[in-house]
């Protein structure tokens, strides 16, 4: 226990402490009147801790909560609880983010005579946590990117398009057909028409499993497609029950050419070929024997 | 300069119409087409549409009407040309053109046409 007389000496040292310490405090009377502050709060306005003194806390420092019902004081002294927050100073025509708790101070009775108010300046640790939110954002982004580039990928291999024979392409479509895929499917069908000036187009569904009314539209939908490029769409591998979703779709069929297997298929589209460039012959010889 | 023009390919019309022929226009050269073909008897009709940016409805329709008129005027229609921007907007707009003959270019309309001639026992 500490005698009396060591009192004065003890509150010089304790003054030393909380001068000593970081973060801003002060206490005010229950009428907000500064009764003590320490260094890093007077600092904090720019004051030093004599010009704080009997002053209000509101004239000194000012915070949208300041002199309104929200007042953090009057809240802690009233509720008799710890209040604690984040606000920020207005000073120099900054804002300066605060944390703040605010604690009611007793006597020794027991009656609250006052607030105790510390805060902090967490300007640095919002721009830390800023810096950490952005680089998580970019983080999250690169991954989407990622897999959106992958799932690309994936569209681009599960959908190939190749030259199977002069003038003619195949495209055998493999897995569940969505929407997406059947648009871009048909989009590198019809490119790649223009660019082999293909007659046939060969779609094999063998290896998809499912189809439903719509994927049957889709693969309908390509095939039209393909004839208002100029080219011939021949369908293959339609199963019994994809047939019978086909037939109850009620689409048009009266432009489709459907074979059983990709061999029938080549078989028909070479043989339609030898026999267009036979006629071209003929017409050509036709031609040159009326011109001699 | 109107947006379109018409060569004479011996029994054959090759139509080709520019990038920014107009409503109006097609109209105009609908009726000039169809006058052409009945005087001169041609047998087929090539319609080239690669200088087309965009087929609405309308010219679609247009087309359509074009195929039917030369159908009764004893004459067969063949579309080449088509882009595949074009060709995509027709398919997402559920524009099918079934009524339609489509060739990928002037070459292959020909002998198309050629074919359909023969057919037809001309």
């Amino acid at each position: 226990m500490k005698d009396l007389n060591d009192l004065s000496q003890d509150e010089g040292f304790l003054s030393e402490i909380i001068n000593a310490i970081t973060s801003g405090i002060f206490v005010t009377d229950p009428d907000h009147n500064i009764l003590m502050i320490n260094k890093a709060g007077a600092q904090m306005v720019g004051k030093r801790c004599g010009e704080c003194f009997d002053r209000k806390c509101y004239e000194i420092f000012k915070t949208p909560l300041c002199n309104t019902p929200n007042c953090t004081c009057r809240l802690a002294m009233e509720s008799q609880t710890i209040i604690q927050g984040q606000t920020v100073l207005l000073y120099n025509e900054q804002e300066i983010p605060l944390e703040y708790s605010a604690r009611p101070l007793r006597n020794y009775k027991g009656e609250i005579i006052g607030c105790v108010e510390n805060f902090i300046d967490i300007t640095d640790r919002l721009e830390k946590d800023k810096i950490i939110w952005e680089q998580k954002e970019r983080l999250i982004k690169k991954r989407e990117e990622d897999i959106r580039h992958l799932q690309d990928e994936i569209m681009e291999l599960s959908t190939p398009v190749i030259e199977i024979w002069d003038g003619i392409l195949s495209l055998p479509l493999i897995g569940t057909l969505d929407s997406h895929r059947a648009k871009i499917a048909m989009e590198k069908v019809l490119e790649a028409i223009e660019r082999h000036r293909a007659s046939f187009v060969i779609i094999d569904i063998t290896g998809v499993p499912m189809v439903d009314s719509e994927v049957a539209g889709h693969i309908l939908q390509t095939a039209n497609a393909t004839r208002l490029m100029g080219s011939e769409a021949i369908l293959t591998g339609v199963g019994p029950h994809i047939a019978q979703v086909i037939a109850q779709g009620g689409v048009g069929l009266e432009n489709l050419t459907v074979r059983g297997r990709m061999t029938d298929a080549l078989h028909f589209a070479i043989g339609e070929l030898a026999r267009k460039s036979e006629q071209v012959a003929r017409a050509t010889t036709l031609v040159r024997g009326a011109g001699e | 300069m109107q947006p379109f023009s018409f060569f004479s390919l011996g029994t054959m019309l090759l139509v080709s119409i520019q990038e920014d022929i107009g409503d109006a226009e097609v109209s105009r050269m609908f009726d000039s087409l169809s006058r052409q073909v009945s005087e001169k008897k041609f047998l087929g009709v090539i319609v080239d549409l690669h200088n087309l940016e965009v087929v609405d409805s309308y010219m679609a329709g247009y087309l359509q009407d074009m195929a039917a008129t030369l159908r009764l005027l004893h004459a067969h229609m063949v579309v080449v040309g088509l882009s595949v921007p074009v060709v995509m907007t027709l398919t997402d707009f559920g524009i099918r053109l079934s009524d339609l003959e489509f060739a990928l270019d002037v070459e292959k309309a020909v002998s198309k046409l050629e074919e359909k001639m023969q057919i037809g026992g001309n």
